[in-house]
């Protein structure tokens, strides 16, 4: 399987550069000025299409984690680790591009509430993985144990998704945006950004579990020598 | 609202460039031996 997602890389990054323009098209030319918001408004699309690439990761390191528990086999957890990487960076940039749309809008660029806070969480959780990976590297005992925190992650990951519905109107977060709910050329504008962010999403996932393998294969090389 | 897309374009061709460095960088070490 891992030989086949890294063949996927050049197919999914070439998709990925032209749902990118596309995308970028549709954001200037076909999603209206919202009414009350005006241009900022359209930091919407950049914003809620980090989510699916930054959750898809989060549950990538889970299914890599009881692959790895399950067989053993180091490419599972490859693949746990790629996927807290990626998705990682995709939490980054939804947590980045959140408070540049709130300021204008809300007038603050943070609010402690229940949807903020929990991914602000979720975030700690992936750095702290991946700071475990660092500082405990390449010994089966740190797999197993990053393979336990990554699977106990994801748990977080539907608390973080309703959160605005469990704040039962006290959170000034939008709830969840359905595309066929939103007016004409918002749904299609914001399904490319979905498209573009996760083809880009596959693309870098397959380039970093390569670099997990190709590492692998060189500590390999160094400790036969 | 232009911020907001330099920063998520210019930090996802930022880590696709660093990953194809590094990759590049291990294969050739790979190879050479």
């Amino acid at each position: 399987m891992e030989r086949w997602i890294v063949a996927s890389a050049k197919v999914t990054g070439i998709a990925a550069l032209a749902a990118f323009n596309v995308w970028l098209y549709m954001v200037v030319a076909v999603a209206p000025v919202e009414r009350v918001q005006g241009a900022v408004q359209k930091i919407f699309y950049a914003h809620v299409a980090c989510w699916p690439p930054a959750y898809l990761g989060f549950i990538l390191t889970a299914v890599g984690g009881i692959g790895f528990l399950a067989s053993r086999r180091e490419s599972w957890d490859r693949l746990a680790l790629s996927g807290a990487e990626v998705g990682l960076l995709f939490c980054s940039l939804g947590l980045i591009t959140g408070p540049i749309w709130a300021k204008p809008v809300w007038g603050e660029w943070w609010v402690w509430d229940l949807r903020l806070t929990s991914t602000l969480i979720l975030w700690f959780i992936y750095v702290a993985y991946l700071f475990l990976r660092g500082f405990a590297f390449g010994t089966d005992t740190a797999r197993t144990f990053a393979s336990i925190y990554g699977i106990l992650g994801t748990a977080l990951i539907p608390f973080v998704y309703y959160a605005v519905d469990l704040a039962q109107g006290s959170t000034l977060h939008p709830s969840n945006p359905v595309p066929e709910g939103l007016p004409a050329g918002m749904g299609s504008t914001l399904v490319a950004g979905m498209t573009a962010y996760l083809l880009a999403f596959f693309y870098l996932t397959a380039r970093r579990i390569e670099i997990a393998g190709l590492e692998a294969a060189r500590e390999e090389r160094d400790w036969a020598t | 609202m232009i911020v907001a897309y330099l920063i998520v374009g210019n930090a996802l061709v930022a880590y696709a460039l660093y990953l194809e460095w590094r990759r590049l960088k291990l294969r050739r070490r790979l190879r050479d031996g």
